[in-house]
């Protein structure tokens, strides 16, 4: 990619032309970065410093810095308690929309069955229905199953699946996209490994688990890193899934608090901090998870095409 | 003997057959019937919704024909709901796409540190829209916001960016560039680099400049991965959500309320779950002929 190299131009355009690019790309990473580290800033505190003085170099000396907000976003605000339901949550999706998507992906990928292609083809189609489509009636859904959650056979009387941990995960249990990419990546791999196995007498969840999933460790990490960066961040079927700060995931509690349903208004100067230091705690297991596995992501992006 | 060898491998190879078929619907029943049951009925429960007047809490419904969809095309909020989508649309695909090409142009190069910076640009796709919307609604604070300073630097006054009627929408819009222009870049990135390296070489030799290059290789080259970025631009934007409902709340008066945002508003806080429905209906078909572009598209011109 040396393009720029290759083409001379005379010497003092071609300063100009670096200096531009350094420029270029030195805006670029100003743009980027900045409001992550504003954010980082305000939410040690100076947030309020900054309100009451109008904007001072002060709140970058380390000395006026507290994490008293941080504190009380974790006691008082209940991020304690949104991170932990947040975790629950994305764990438990990821963990079964990766066993689920593998191995729907393993048997449209590797076997032989009347029907698989209308059925793929039904997976597919799956893949532009997006959740802003279906989160009403799937609410209506939940909220009416069957003899689940007090409700008679008709889906009357009690309120179902709404406002629970089986609400909220079970819609996300598998996505059409991770079998798109799992099916993709199965199929490059050579038939003779699972033949061996089935001669041996292997069963296909035994191949699946102990031929195939072992060969396929790159797709699962992408897979699993995309379903958890998405639950995480979930905000839409979260917010209309849960009644009760029970069942609030970071994104649902950090909208409430910053829209004056807690005690915290109260507070004046040091509710932005408070709110900023929570905002940061969403984001900062986002973040080592993607400096843990930055390549994993940007192959990912790669592999799949979507954003 | 031999006969019988071939037959006991023939009925060996036929069992296999078996429980590989039915191994084989086994395994994709929790994959299937979750997307069965998840996402296609809620669709088609959305289109029967939308034909009723649904009150959730009671469970009640009456037939109201197709008065959901009347109702949508007289309302004024509907028409102004449009507008402002369609504002957004217009002001969000094609800024992202510039951002991420230019982004794209500037970091697709091997220099130190070079997947340090790709993964800093990158960064704010993968981060909670909620938790950087409030951490924009801090920078856009009138007074001692970072843009406020900052365009104070530039001579411009600084407003209530997020509460004024003329600034709220393009706030909404920039926030929302930001958030998206690293993943535009990375797919951008992904297409430059399929660029054979002989056509520029060719272009040199033929005394091309570097604008002619642009301007004659790499956009015409580009042209799919754009149309690709196009429609998926298109389709994000009309399912505007987190970023509004954070920063504005649709607000003020309805300035920057989008299709979801209606949705959700008309659903759970207006109970008018029929009416939601309808719009959810409408949302679907125009997502539904966005991809249908996209893969038709596609599937037509794939080779440069």
């Amino acid at each position: 990619m040396e393009r720029t190299r290759n083409l001379r131009l005379p010497p003092r355009q071609e300063l100009l032309f670096q200096t531009l690019l350094i420029a270029g790309i030195a805006l670029g990473l100003v743009i980027a970065a900045l409001p992550f580290l504003w954010m980082a800033v305000s939410s040690l505190g100076t947030a309020g410093l900054v309100i009451r003085m109008g904007f001072t170099w002060d709140m970058f000396n380390p000395l006026n810095w507290s994490l008293e907000p941080y504190l009380i976003a974790w006691k008082m605000a209940g991020l304690s308690k949104y991170i932990q339901t947040t975790t629950i949550y994305a764990v438990t999706v990821t963990v079964l929309a990766t066993i689920t998507s593998s191995l729907a992906g393993y048997v449209f990928g590797r076997l032989r069955f009347p029907a698989r292609d209308f059925l793929f083809g039904l997976v597919l189609a799956t893949m532009m229905i997006p959740g802003s489509v279906t989160f009403l009636p799937l609410f209506i859904l939940m909220l009416r199953l069957p003899l689940l959650g007090g409700n008679d056979i008709l889906g009357a009387g009690g309120h179902g699946l709404y406002n629970s941990y089986a609400g909220l995960i079970l819609p996300n249990m598998v996505s059409a996209g991770s079998i798109f990419l799992f099916r993709q990546f199965f199929r490059t791999l050579p038939k003779d490994l699972e033949d061996a196995a089935r001669i041996d007498g292997c069963s296909e969840p035994m191949i699946w688990w102990r031929v195939i999933m072992p060969l396929s460790g790159p797709v699962v990490t992408v897979v699993a890193l995309f379903q958890f960066q998405g639950s995480w961040n979930a905000f839409i079927w979260p917010l209309v899934m849960s009644s009760s700060e029970r069942l609030y995931t970071i994104s649902v509690g950090m909208y409430s608090l910053a829209y004056g349903s807690g005690s915290l208004t109260s507070m004046a100067e040091l509710f932005q901090s408070v709110l900023l230091a929570g905002s940061v705690m969403a984001v900062l297991p986002i973040l080592v998870l993607f400096i843990a596995f930055q390549r994993k992501f940007v192959q990912g992006i790669a592999l799949t095409g979507l954003k | 003997m031999a006969v019988g060898t071939a037959n006991r491998f023939q009925e060996f190879r036929a069992e296999l057959r078996r429980s590989e078929v039915r191994w084989a619907y086994a395994l994709i029943l929790p994959a299937v019937l979750p997307l069965l049951v998840f996402t296609v009925l809620p669709v088609l429960g959305a289109i029967g919704l939308s034909f009723t007047n649904f009150d959730a809490f009671s469970a009640t419904m009456r037939w109201t024909g197709p008065s959901n969809y009347g109702q949508a095309f007289d309302n004024e909020l509907f028409r102004i709901t449009i507008r402002n989508t369609l504002q957004f649309t217009v002001g969000f695909v094609p800024l992202s796409l510039a951002v991420g090409f230019t982004a794209a142009m500037l970091l697709n190069r091997r220099i130190r540190g070079i997947s340090f910076l790709r993964g800093a640009y990158y960064l704010p796709v993968l981060t909670s829209t909620i938790a950087m919307g409030i951490a924009w609604m801090w920078l856009f604070q009138p007074q001692v916001g970072l843009v406020s300073l900052v365009l104070k630097l530039m001579g411009v006054q600084p407003k209530d960016w997020l509460n004024s009627p003329f600034t709220a929408m393009q706030a909404v819009i920039g926030v929302a560039v930001w958030k998206a222009f690293g993943g535009t870049m990375l797919i951008y990135l992904a297409g430059l680099q399929g660029i054979p390296e002989t056509y520029y070489d060719a272009a040199k030799v033929d005394g091309c400049g570097r604008w002619q290059m642009l301007r004659f290789i790499t956009f015409p080259l580009l042209r799919p991965v754009t149309f690709y970025l196009f429609i998926i631009g298109m389709i994000d934007s009309l399912q505007v959500f987190d970023l509004v409902m954070i920063m504005t709340e649709g607000g003020p008066a309805f300035r920057t309320t989008t299709i979801v945002h209606q949705i959700y508003l008309n659903a759970f806080k207006f109970n008018q779950m029929g009416y939601a429905s309808a719009m959810a209906v409408l949302l679907f078909f125009a997502i539904a002929i966005l991809t249908y572009f996209n893969w038709k598209f596609f599937s037509s011109s794939l080779e440069y």
